[in-house]
């Protein structure tokens, strides 16, 4: 098939007829995608006009330095699962890790559907790159990761980086950073970039934004390059304890009555107010729980450098009051309650400190 | 193309039963209870409809089903199998719409409210009625 042919491949539409999917139960799977995206209800019967109209496109989907984290998430999808995504929206012409064929063939089969639907195709990267003694860090088939994004990227219509490490270098950039670990973003500049971050992504929101590019192209993107549907409003915006921080209740550790009465864990470390990403509202595990649920706060694992921002436990003002050991730092912040939340983490913490140092010199 | 399969639609359609007329309502869904009625306002005057989308609303499951009682039931509860349970339900105030749509597994994949004359979701769309045109005419021509 020529990249002429691949054109004219079937809409996403004349699939659903074909399989005999009915206008409504194809009005339903929009609804739940609009649903996740955080569109007006009102706007379903477009997006699934739109959507009908957007050709089958060809998935590319390319590992570097990761972990499969993100891929497991991705095939835990409930809705729109991945499978439905393979076989009746997208063509996933090749993942080396769900793929049969392996070696010179899975690269011969990725080189083809590179060829056939070039300039067309989505590339999905998972993992950072390596950039460290010239890329040397990673390498397969041969060739560098570096190497192979610039490559993979040059033919692709649009790139998503999903997880925290293809969007901002994740666990492989943290400090010290020793592969010189980065994201897509930091090499290739001339395609369009959707990141999907978190460790990993919701998978929702990873086939959500797929959907969504298939219906209408780049979506709106945050300045960290986020879907905005997703990564509009932050985990505290939208969290069901919000309240209890708005009424100063807080729970002072795992295990007392304020844990036990679902109050908010700002001064457990909760990285809900800084981190922007929707767990709150789709959750985990087909909508069961998510972590601030499950009584415990939020990594901030959907924004960049989220393993070198302290302590997990600690408040997320902390380390404004160890750089500028003033209360000015949380007024910038605009988080009145939260600076004495912080305050008293760290007089806890202080004391603690003094402890264990009396407990040495006893 | 494969003919569609047919859906079986058990309607339901009965008294409203509101048990919330003159009850007072609690401050958390107070706000929320504003915004339908300025859209039933709006609905009323211009005809415009709208939607609420209850998945992105922040509420305890308490406040949920505060929600849900304070709108109560209306005359139709439509039920429909398309993969997965989809309700449709008039609440007690006529134009108030709550509509949920399940997956297989009985996951809530859509939850929202539907201020509007008749669901969106039951309406035939435009393209829907240009196929329709299209079909009955083909069919009548090779009848003739």
């Amino acid at each position: 098939m020529s990249n002429q042919d691949h054109k004219h491949r079937p809409t996403i539409g004349q699939i659903l007829d074909e399989n005999g999917v009915g206008r409504r139960r194809f009005l339903k799977y929009c609804a739940g995608i609009t649903a996740l995206m955080a569109m007006p209800p009102g706007m379903t019967a477009a997006f699934a006009q739109q959507l009908r109209a957007a050709r089958r496109p060809t998935i590319i989907y390319m590992p570097f330095q990761e972990c499969t984290g993100c891929l497991e998430s991705l095939t835990r999808s409930f809705a729109p699962t991945l499978e439905s995504l393979i076989f009746d929206t997208i063509s996933l012409d090749y993942n080396h890790t769900l793929q049969a064929a392996a070696g010179h063939a899975a690269e011969e089969a990725r080189h083809e559907a590179m060829k056939q639907a070039w300039g067309e195709y989505i590339l999905i990267c998972d993992g950072s790159i390596p950039t460290g003694l010239n890329g040397q860090y990673g390498a397969s088939a041969g060739h560098s990761f570096i190497d192979q994004l610039k490559e993979a990227a040059e033919g692709a219509a649009a790139i998503v980086a999903v997880g925290a490490c293809a969007s901002f270098g994740g666990v492989g950039a943290a400090y010290p950073n020793p592969t010189g670990a980065v994201g897509v973003s930091s090499i290739i500049k001339d395609r369009p970039i959707i990141n999907v971050p978190g460790c990993p992504p919701i998978p929702e929101v990873m086939t959500g934004t797929l959907v969504s590019f298939l219906a209408s192209g780049v979506p709106e993107l945050d300045d960290q390059l986020r879907p905005k549907a997703f990564f509009g409003n932050t985990i505290h915006d939208r969290c069901y304890r919000r309240r209890f921080y708005d009424r100063g209740l807080f729970a002072e550790s795992f295990d007392d009555e304020g844990a036990r009465n679902g109050w908010c864990l700002y001064k457990l470390g909760c990285r809900g107010p800084t981190t922007y990403n929707a767990c709150a509202t789709i959750k985990w595990n087909g909508g069961t729980s998510w972590p601030v649920e499950s009584g415990h706060g939020c990594l901030g694992c959907s924004e960049p450098k989220f393993w070198d921002q302290g302590g997990f436990y600690e408040p997320v003002t902390s380390k404004l009051f160890r750089d500028n050991g003033q209360i000015a730092g949380a007024a910038a912040a605009g988080v009145a309650v939260g600076a004495v939340a912080a305050l008293a983490a760290r007089a806890r913490k202080n004391k603690l400190a003094g402890k264990t140092d009396q407990e040495k010199s006893s | 193309m494969t003919a569609a399969i047919p859906i079986a639609i058990p309607i339901a359609v009965r008294a409203g039963s509101s048990a919330t007329s003159g009850s007072t309502i609690g401050t958390g869904l107070q706000a929320l209870a504003h915004e339908i009625v300025s859209h039933l306002e709006r609905l009323q005057s211009t005809g415009e409809s709208a939607a609420i989308d209850l998945k992105s609303l922040p509420m305890a499951p308490s406040e949920f089903n505060e929600l849900r009682a304070m709108l109560g039931q209306g005359e139709i509860d439509l039920s429909l199998e398309l993969d997965g349970p989809t309700r449709v339900r008039e609440t007690a105030y006529p134009g108030v719409w709550w509509i949920q749509h399940q997956a297989e597994n009985g996951r809530i994949l859509a939850e929202y409210i539907e201020i509007n004359r008749f669901p969106d979701f039951l309406s035939a769309q435009p393209e829907h009625i240009s196929d329709a045109v299209r079909q009955l005419r083909d069919r009548l021509q090779g009848a003739q």
